[in-house]
């Protein structure tokens, strides 16, 4: 049984994608997404025979003219592209960075980058290379972290963990005992406390990985105790795994809607006026899923894009699930304009009720939108300036709900002393923010970058985050 | 915990402005901290502190959360983790525990589990205590004022919290007919006495009274001997929107050195007849009584003026309609004052939340069925570990009194409180006492 094939991806909702900004020292209307950059290499006898790819930074032009810019590297090992351009108002540039340690004894390495910027001050951006001899070069290390050992779970759960190496981790795999399931994807941002905890680490911003792993795939229709196991490979082909949960799964008793999104596949790039996401929903005895799809929700970065077409037959689904009332047209396709978001890494992701029911998530998936718009295209964000005194402002009440019914009650959100709002959710969950004011924009705050909001998080227009 | 940093930036250099707002990432198989449980009232200033407890009562699940402490005006002053593994306990000092303590005017426990209790203990070191159970009900209609002492030798305090995000007008009506309004915003708590709804004037008349748009807010009532007249009694009491046809108040004291002080509360408009079963302590129901109280009246008195013969233990009402009702105790030194509700206070398992360590601790349990019960007493540290348990039967109706240690064939020195359980319902509660004998406090088995 090809079970990756079936299950949705799943990472953190609030995974960061970085829309960076920059620390006070840097011009106050051009931002990056990252402030350093970490590579490592392995040497094979006088060649080297593995290091980490290339990398990339964003710049950010966040204030009102054009920029110019210009990209100079310090070190022979480094190099980066492209040399210049123009960024327009409100527009960004992404400049790929990498190295070539071939030739380098086994020591670390330091550069720097500097970008010159048409106005403001030239930004400076730290690069290290850390050149390993064979013995020196270690596994990948990390944490399984969820779900917990011990714990009951139907229908789809959170696999999620994270993962290191001195090189680059090249991949998480998510096994039941020998059966293999699927790869987890690592997802940028999604886990800061690893990033600030281990700096020194090549693309430690994209440690945390995720699987979102459809339970009533696994043998015996996901009723009976599994081991779960995450395996990390690095480049070099080292393996550790990170850890074993031993969970109950008991889908026999399950109440929710499951089901999966098939389409876009992990990392895949969309574009165009018309992309199609395919997916599947059931739900347990005796409920049913009404077939115009109208308790089916699918959420586009958090925000609610409209009910899929439904009940279309799946010959895949009806063979492995025939007893449900929807088994014969538990299919659903859902259409949408990519061109009417950035380019970049975004979330889709259903929900899906059946009568009477509280909706539930489903499934996810992340996915690269592409339409070419590239270097220079204004996005629809300007990151804000993190070089003025910012005072907390509370005095429009703000509210929230959790969860895909947006017909609960708001709840009011206020601030402690140290003015600052809280909100607790579990992985996979939904929150929705209302500002109930307009004008603002949001970012996601780090050791010394404020970067974009989330992927597959949304602030729109009328102020409401979700 | 995954923690993310989010902040909303509105406005261009000098004028901007922001809201922050952090996320808080927990697995999804980590209930959410959506329960919670009030201590609507800290005060830890002008001499006064205030202990809080918090105990995890599942033996087998981890309770997780935070415990959030608030100034009058709602505003969130410090975020305190809470991990208690089964059956642990916690206890905090507001004064010594707390930054801002003299700010925080009530706490909230929020946390991922219904299975937990406490009790706030207000006092002045030497002088005053008094304990009250946290509660994690928020009244959802009119909320009973039982007793008001507003007089020459009396205070009776209110301390409310709205626990809303509106702001609410109370309206409490008085048992001599007078009224008051008392606003208060989203959140906001207050505390206030009687006689300073009347310009500072004390009102001997009223006797009780009834908050009526009282849902969404939790309260209790504090009554104190004023200051100056050598008397230092404390107690109080939470406002809650319950009552019940079975009132039982399972101590009377004894009357050379105690006052047991009785009040049955009837918050209808129809007349209420009660029939008062007194009981030995083996069990021996005595002379049945019966009497009425009024509609929106109340009895008040002490166990001798019921005619309760010398040999009861404790009794029962029974009424024809739904009442309210405590009881307390105090000395006849004025010294001590200890009391506790008598409404739905019968279970078949729970806490007696603290072993005094610098004092004395006194347990009682009634058994309230007429079949015998069998209770188990599990001695317990704070860890959550048990030191000693025992079992005891009781015949129906029989009450079981004594020290914490008595109750136990072995040492419980390193317990600091008691967990119970019984096959029938039962009616228990603690006092609490210091070895100068100047303080006192009274808790329910909750």
């Amino acid at each position: 049984m090809k079970i990756h094939g079936k299950v949705a991806f799943f990472l953190f909702l609030y995974v960061i994608f970085i829309f960076a900004y920059q620390s006070p020292a840097y011009a106050a209307d051009v931002s990056l997404n990252r402030y350093s950059l970490v590579f490592g290499a392995v040497k094979n006898g006088n060649v080297t025979s593995t290091y980490t790819g290339s990398q990339t930074v964003t710049i950010y032009n966040n204030g009102t003219e054009s920029v110019t810019y210009a990209v100079y590297n310090n070190s022979e090992w480094l190099s980066t592209y492209p040399s210049s351009g123009v960024i327009l108002p409100g527009g960004y540039a992404i400049i790929t960075v990498s190295v070539g340690p071939c030739g380098y004894v086994a020591d670390t390495y330091t550069g720097s980058i500097s970008i010159d910027m048409s106005s403001g001050s030239p930004i400076s951006l730290p690069v290290a290379m850390h050149v390993l001899n064979p013995e020196q070069d270690a596994n990948p290390f990390g944490i399984f972290d969820t779900p917990f050992s011990g714990s009951t779970v139907r229908s789809s759960i959170p696999v999620t963990g994270w993962a290191l190496d001195d090189v680059k981790t090249e991949s998480v795999k998510i096994y039941s005992g020998a059966t293999y399931i699927g790869d987890a994807t690592m997802v940028e941002g999604s886990r800061p406390d690893v990033e600030a905890l281990y700096p020194d680490y090549p693309v430690n911003y994209n440690a945390g990985w995720g699987y979102m792993m459809l339970t009533n795939f696994l043998p015996g229709g996901g009723n009976g105790t599994y081991n779960i196991r995450a395996v990390a490979e690095d480049t070099e082909g080292n393996q550790t795994t990170l850890g074993t949960k031993t969970i109950y799964c008991d889908n026999a008793n399950s109440v929710k809607p499951f089901g999966a999104i098939d389409t876009p596949a992990g990392e895949t790039f969309v574009s165009g006026s018309t992309s199609s996401c395919f997916g599947w929903a059931l739900t347990p005895q005796p409920g049913t899923i009404p077939i115009d799809g109208s308790t089916i929700d699918v959420w586009i970065d958090g925000t609610n894009a409209g009910h899929p077409s439904y009940n279309k037959y799946r010959s895949d689904i009806a063979e492995l699930f025939p007893n449900y009332n929807n088994s014969d047209g538990a299919g659903g396709i859902f259409l949408w304009d990519t061109t009417a978001y950035s380019d970049g890494v975004h979330c889709i992701y259903w929900s899906a009720s059946d009568t009477g029911r509280k909706p539930d998530g489903i499934g996810s998936r992340y996915f690269t939108v592409s339409n070419s718009r590239g270097e220079g295209e204004s996005k629809d964000f300007v990151p804000a300036a993190a070089d003025k005194i910012i005072r907390g402002d509370y005095a429009t009440q703000a509210q929230y709900r959790t969860g895909y019914d947006t017909t609960t009650s708001l709840k009011n959100l206020n601030p402690d002393i140290n003015d600052i709002m809280h909100l607790t959710i579990q992985e996979g969950g939904r929150i929705e923010v209302h500002l109930n004011e307009t004008g603002y924009r949001g970012y996601h705050q780090k050791i010394n970058v404020n970067a974009g909001l989330p992927t597959g998080s949304t602030l729109d227009s009328s102020g409401v985050f979700s | 915990m995954n923690t993310h940093n989010l902040i909303f930036v509105k406005g261009q250099g000098t004028s901007k402005i922001q809201k922050a707002l952090k996320v808080n990432i927990i697995p999804a198989q980590t209930p959410l901290p959506e329960n919670k449980m009030y201590f609507p009232h800290i005060s830890a200033k002008n001499a006064w502190d205030t202990e809080v407890c918090i105990i995890n009562t599942s033996s087998f699940q981890t309770l997780t959360g935070n415990l959030l402490a608030y100034n009058d005006a709602g505003v969130q002053l410090s975020s305190t983790p809470i991990s208690l593994t089964a059956n642990a306990r916690r206890q905090f000092t507001v004064g010594s525990d707390f930054t801002s303590a003299t700010s925080i005017g009530y706490m909230i426990l929020e946390s991922s589990s219904t299975d937990v209790c406490g009790y706030m203990k207000f006092y002045i070191a030497g002088s005053y205590r008094g304990a009250i159970p946290a509660t994690m009900d928020v009244n959802s209609s009119d909320a009973y004022i039982p007793h008001i002492a507003s007089n020459v030798t009396w205070s009776t305090g209110l301390s409310l919290l709205n626990t809303t995000d509106s702001d609410k007008t109370l309206t409490i009506q008085f048992s001599n007919g007078t009224t008051k309004t008392v606003t208060l915003a989203a959140y906001q708590h207050d505390a206030f006495s009687i006689k300073s709804l009347f310009s500072g004037t004390s009102q001997p008349n009223i006797k009780s009274g009834v908050i009526s748009n009282a849902s969404g807010i939790v309260g209790l009532e504090l009554f104190i001997s004023n200051s100056g007249i050598g008397q230092y009694y404390l107690n109080g009491l939470l406002l809650k929107d319950d009552t019940t046809v079975d009132l039982y108040f399972p101590h009377i004291a004894n009357f050379n050195t105690w006052w047991t002080g009785i009040v049955a509360y009837n918050p209808s408009s129809s007349t209420a007849t009660l029939t008062i079963t007194p009981y030995q302590e083996d069990g021996t129901a005595l002379t049945v009584q019966t009497m009425e109280i009024q509609g929106n009246d109340k009895y008040i008195g002490n166990a001798e003026q019921l005619n309760c013969p010398s040999n009861a233990a404790w009794f029962h009402i029974a009424s024809t309609q739904a009442l309210s009702g405590f009881e307390l105790f105090g000395t006849n030194n004025h010294q001590q004052l200890g009391g506790y509700t008598c409404v739905n206070i019968s279970v078949t398992s729970g806490v007696f939340p603290k072993i005094e360590k610098s004092g004395w601790t006194g347990i009682a349990l009634v058994n309230i069925q007429s079949s015998s019960a069998s209770v188990t007493l599990n001695a317990m540290k704070d860890d959550g570990t048990q030191v000693a348990t025992t079992s005891l039967s009781l015949d129906p109706h029989e009450k079981s009194v004594g020290s914490a240690q008595e109750l136990f064939t072995t040492d419980i020195s390193e317990a600091t409180y008691i967990s119970f359980s019984s096959t029938n319902p039962i009616v228990g509660f603690q006092l609490n006492g210091s070895t100068d004998n100047m303080l006192l406090d009274a808790l329910p088995g909750m």
